[in-house]
């Protein structure tokens, strides 16, 4: 049962609280340079031009060139799709297979449910990107493995989340009701039970999506990530490292504030999407 | 205001003692894996803090040499053997086999042991009954394969029995892992389950013969050296090497600018110009027989294609890797034996950037514009920032001409083993032979039977000129087989030559006497600084 | 004597915790092809000698035995094997690597914790207002923020501009001695021995890397403080305390206060967590000779023995706050059980 929202409601918010606004445009903006990302770039990312290595920003290289030449512009752009993606898919495993094990684990109960969530807390018991760098040693570098890692890593939440949904839902009324009349356990996770726990679920999405871009860039700023010199801000940032002593400002603080914009963006999203969706939080 | 004079004195002494001690501080890019002269192959400050305080018992002669800048430098000369803990040697008058050793009397160990006949035997039992690198360096060739070819003719007589008499076996001796440790280290540190004491040795340095001792080591921040107050040859001038750990490379280049360290090598090749123009800097950029090597494997897909890696030798922009990559301190390679080898042959390699020719090539072993090429990966290993620039700038140029490939960053071991196996596909890694020998590098690169032809070049004659050749004693056929070699070699391009790098290093101006010598590795006895 | 038994209890849940995130970590460092005994034997050592390496290292046992056979050493003596890269036994490498990261951690924390609780209270007090406003937009704003960029920023403005900052190069200059071991931590050593121009030296150093790690812990901090202390002054315990009269000091601190200070002390955790990850990259950036680039290191040379015992000890370390922030909880709440 969704809570179908006035929309009045939505505007009162916004209108209260203009940060939300700010969020999703900023987030929209990252997913339209995403989308678009080969019409707007000027350059190919991976293009050098060997004549104009590690050149400040001009009107040529709006964002000035990296020590291959490369446009650091075109780069920064095509590396919100890149960045965008691996956030977007990692969120959506990590929803998908923490929401099912949460699921499982509060419907059914007992020993599945104490193994699970004694694992959930193994898990959570390393600091997150330590674990997300044991995973990248494990698996080598690549785009996938940073998927894995970043998903892998939040999958705890998600599974705690649907969990203690579940366990307040399960001996409501219209629960019991639909037991009662024969339902099939999964018919009644499913058409019941999922739609309740979306609110917070999709609050945790949006911060978990601007989470999951940072722990993207980390790894591959450490170099267990995405490999060079592929468009990706955290890879940007690294190869923008051994420009740093000649003060080539330019080849790390453009990917960098992209990468800040985009969590800010998520971020203010999500804090908003919480005061709209969650009557219990103290409204201004 | 009345001073002591005894106060006076006594600081007086003291100022004038602390200036007298030099020291001498040098950034280096890690610590210390293992104290053991045998078995060090891996970080160049182990090997450094070795050869600094084992010696063995010849050596190169010191050479005055002219770059092709016309700055003089100094070097040494691998074809001119000179006594170093050996007094003086000679090949024996009666029998060609069989070199004789006279050692330098009255050299005493740091902890006192006397060095003798006896301390090299035990050395050598040490070595070849531990199953060591060393073991492979002395016995290379198959000339040396058993400790007691060492025979003790007097207390400061040594003779060593070859199979067959040859120079090679001489100069693989130079290299510091065949240096004998202390004989009353190994009485002391001996198990019954570890008769040479590996694991001892391993973690604790043992007394050497050489002009400096381990002074403090301080993991993850400083190696500490101190002068031999009782070297034979003098005390050295420079009391004490400080080596900081600075593991960046652009870090220890600001080190040396702000001028807290008066010495660093493997300093960023972009960083060179930059320091040049420091006033109290100098930088020393020797060109040397190290390459920078294209690796294909030619044993797997799709490299065991020779059209196909011949596409890729004439699709690398060589100048380009030399002006991008290493700032003009690095030569476009001459081929399979480097320049400033004996014997090379600068007419044997024949690709140049043509990527025309390329695309020709690539056409003809099957694939033309790439198609039907599988997965390509090209594997570097983590930290060598010139070899990441390659490796873009090679995957660029062959993007050009159709071929894919993806970098690989791989840690130290992983590369390593992955390599060893034979495993890799597509590589970069540099070599460069510490013996200045055209065979020594053929067998260690091109010999079906060496662990490290990595690249699994197989071709018999080749292999053949290499069993012939190596201690052969006839100069004159000697040179010629390896030209016939080169070209061989050059035929089947097993891997393609990025660049032959300068070493360098960067000087407090106030620091002399720097000797270049093959294994790069600094001497500092021969070194002095100013105050 | 319920105190203890409460402590030994959760100590008790601890230890299963720990040795499973040791059993990942030792299944994590054995997937991937390539160990460092290849690494220190290098190509010209014959095959058997390498096998001997490889049975020294108990490589070739099978996977659990291995397993139990490090556990057997650390808990009897204490031994984690030793690192391929120094050659150290690895407990005395985490020994001699630790109190660079703590200093840096504690640093960073209090720093965070000294700016995000008066602010959060503050935030909260003057809810709304231009203040309030501010501090929010500063919090949101250093949580998004991704750790490393920061500290390369500040470290252009700061050491490469303005030069008011030593080179990132480590806790000391290179010409400096530590000062006499005490604790291992630089600054409180050289406070200790009087030696000033050291204590000056090791702070200059600490500046921007725990400003780094403060900025961005500091947000959570400050946001859950105003949040707390939101809910605790619009709650109704304190709206029957005003009613009654009680002076506003009274109201603001004991009953306030002391109500937000327990999920503030929960998300500490979480923060802390957070940080543990960040000052691997923190210390990346400014090469701290601490645990982090220890790991990372460690990581990036398959150094396993190092790889296992570095992630031991931070876990450890991460499960001890927990467990400490647990009994400062309970012991502040009296809805707590002990």
């Amino acid at each position: 049962m969704f809570k179908r929202l006035a929309r009045s409601e939505i505007v009162y918010h916004i209108r209260q609280n203009p940060a939300t606004l700010l969020g999703l445009s900023i987030v929209a903006l990252m997913v339209v340079l995403a989308i678009f990302a080969p019409w707007i770039a000027p350059y190919d990312p991976l293009e050098k031009h060997y004549d104009h290595v590690s050149e400040p920003p001009s009107s040529q290289f709006w964002m000035g060139t990296d020590q291959f030449g490369q446009d650091i512009f075109s780069r920064v752009v095509w590396a919100a799709r890149l960045d965008l993606f691996i956030a977007a898919t990692a969120v959506m495993i990590s929803l998908v297979v923490g929401s099912l094990l949460g699921a499982l684990s509060g419907y059914l109960g007992g020993w599945l449910d104490e193994i699970l969530m004694r694992f959930m807390d193994i898990l959570q018991a390393f600091p997150s990107l330590i674990l997300a760098m044991g995973i990248a040693y494990a698996l080598g570098p690549g785009v996938f493995t940073v998927i894995i890692a970043t998903s892998a890593v939040n999958i705890p939440g998600y599974a705690r989340l649907m969990r203690s949904t579940l366990l307040s839902e399960k001996q409501r009324t219209y629960v019991l009701a639909a037991r009662a009349v024969g339902n099939p356990p999964w018919r009644i996770l499913f058409r019941h039970l999922f739609p309740n726990a979306l609110t917070p679920v999709l609050v945790n999405a949006t911060l978990h999506f601007g989470w999951a871009i940072l722990e993207a860039a980390s790894l591959s700023f450490l170099g267990l990530g995405v490999a060079i010199p592929n468009a990706e801000w955290g890879v940007m940032i690294n190869m923008g490292l051994q420009d740093f002593w000649q003060g080539h400002w330019w080849t790390y603080t453009f990917p960098g504030l992209f990468i800040a914009l985009t969590v800010l963006g998520s971020n203010l999203l999500g804090d908003g999407l919480s005061d709209i969706l969650d009557p219990r939080r103290s409204h201004r | 205001m009345r001073v002591s004079w005894k106060a006076f004195l006594v600081s007086v002494l003291f100022f004038g003692f602390a200036t007298a001690q030099k020291t001498l501080v040098v950034a280096v890019e890690g610590g210390i894996d293992t104290f053991d002269p045998a078995f060090s192959v891996g970080s160049t400050p182990t090997q450094t803090v070795s050869v600094n305080v084992f010696e063995t018992l010849i050596r190169p002669k010191i050479v005055e040499r002219t770059a092709r800048d016309g700055t003089a430098y100094k070097t040494v000369d691998m074809e001119q053997l000179v006594g170093q803990l050996a007094g003086d040697w000679a090949f024996d008058q009666k029998d060609p086999n069989t070199v004789i050793f006279n050692l330098r009397k009255g050299v005493r160990y740091h902890s006192g042991t006397i060095f003798n006949a006896d301390a090299v035997i035990l050395g050598m039992r040490r070595i070849f009954e531990s199953q060591s690198i060393t073991t492979f360096l002395v016995g290379m060739g198959g000339v040396v394969t058993r400790a007691d070819q060492f025979r003790r003719l007097a207390d400061y007589t040594l003779a060593l029995e070859m199979k067959q008499g040859n120079l090679l076996t001489l100069k693989n001796l130079t290299i510091y892992n065949s240096a004998a440790v202390d004989p009353a280290d190994l009485r002391a540190q001996a198990t019954p389950s570890d008769p040479w004491a590996l694991d001892w040795f391993k973690k604790n340095m043992g007394s050497g013969t050489g002009p400096y001792l381990l002074s403090s080591y301080v993991p993850g921040d400083r190696i500490v050296l101190k002068a031999h107050p009782n070297y034979y040859l003098g005390k050295p001038k420079i009391d004490q090497v400080v080596m900081k750990i600075v593991p960046d490379p652009a870090q220890r280049a600001l080190l040396l600018r702000t001028g807290a360290v008066d010495m660093a090598n493997q300093v960023p090749v972009r960083e060179l110009d930059a320091l040049k123009k420091v006033p109290s800097l100098k930088v020393l950029s020797f060109p040397t027989t190290n390459q920078d090597r294209l690796m294909m494997n030619n044993s797997i897909l799709p490299f065991n294609n020779k059209l196909l890696r011949k596409a890729v030798a004439y699709a690398i922009p060589y100048d380009l890797i030399v002006r991008q990559v290493y700032r003009g301190y690095a030569r476009v390679p001459v081929g399979p034996i480097e320049d400033g080898m004996p014997t090379s042959d600068l007419t044997a390699w024949p690709y140049r950037y043509d990527p025309g020719r390329a695309r020709t090539l690539l056409a003809e072993a099957g694939y033309p514009g790439g198609k039907g090429l599988p997965p390509i990966k090209l594997s570097i290993r983590i930290g060598n920032e010139e070899q990441e620039r390659e490796a873009v700038i090679v995957q660029d140029a062959l993007s050009k001409i159709g071929i894919k490939v993806t970098i690989e960053k791989l840690p130290f071991a992983t590369f390593n083993e992955l390599q060893q196996g034979g495993k890799l596909q597509f590589f970069i890694d540099d070599w460069i032979s510490w013996v200045n020998d055209p065979y020594y590098h053929m067998f260690w690169n091109f010999h079906s039977k060496s662990p490290t032809n990595y690249v699994r070049f197989r071709r018999p004659e080749v292999d053949k000129i290499i069993d012939t050749y190596m201690l052969s004693r006839d100069a004159k056929a000697r040179a010629e087989a390896s030209r016939r070699a080169q070209k061989l070699i050059s035929e089947d391009v097993p891997q393609v030559y990025l660049a032959s790098p300068n070493f360098n290093v960067v000087l407090n101006k106030k620091v002399t006497g720097y000797i270049y010598f093959n294994d790069q590795l600094t001497r500092f006895f021969y070194m002095d600084r100013e105050p | 004597m319920r105190v203890l038994r409460f402590i030994l209890r959760r100590l008790a849940l601890l230890v299963p915790v720990l040795l499973s995130t040791l059993f990942i970590a030792f299944f994590l460092t054995r997937i991937l092809p390539g160990n460092p005994i290849d690494r220190v034997a290098g190509p010209y050592i014959s095959q058997e000698k390498r096998e001997a390496m490889k049975r020294e290292a108990r490589l070739d046992l099978p996977f659990y035995q291995q397993f139990y056979l490090y556990i057997a050493d650390l808990v009897t003596k204490g031994d984690m094997g030793t690192s391929y890269t120094t050659a150290q036994p690895v407990s005395r490498d985490l020994l001699q690597r630790f109190p660079a990261t703590f200093e840096l951690v504690f640093h960073g924390m209090f720093l965070a914790v000294a700016v995000a609780i008066p602010f959060g209270f503050l935030s909260a007090l003057y809810k709304d207002s231009p203040v309030d406003h501010a501090s929010r937009v500063i919090a949101v704003v250093g949580v998004s923020v991704p750790v490393f960029w920061l500290g390369l920023v500040l470290l252009y403005v700061f050491f490469l501009k303005l030069q008011w900052v030593p080179p990132p190069i480590g806790r000391l200059p290179p010409i400096m001695s530590p000062p006499p071991h005490v604790t291992g931590l630089y600054t409180l050593d050289a406070v200790l021995a009087g030696q000033w121009d050291v204590f000056r030296a090791a702070l200059s150093a600490l500046v921007l890397p725990s400003i780094s790690l403060a900025l961005t812990a500091m947000a959570p901090l400050a946001r859950m403080t105003r949040a707390a202390m939101v809910e605790a002054l619009e709650s109704e315990y304190v709206r029957a305390a005003r009613a009654l009269g009680l002076p506003p000091r009274v109201i603001l601190w004991d009953y306030a206060f002391r109500n937000a200070v327990i999920p503030v002390l929960t998300i500490f955790t979480g923060v802390f967590g957070y940080a543990l990850g960040g000052v691997v990259l923190v210390e990346f950036v400014f090469s701290w000779p601490g645990l982090g680039l220890y790991t990372l290191h460690a990581i990036l040379s398959s150094d396993f023995t190092a790889i296992q015992g570095a992630i031991l000890l931070v876990t450890t370390a991460y499960v001890l706050i927990y467990l400490l922030l647990d009994l400062a909880v309970a012991a502040i709440d009296p809805r707590v059980e002990v």
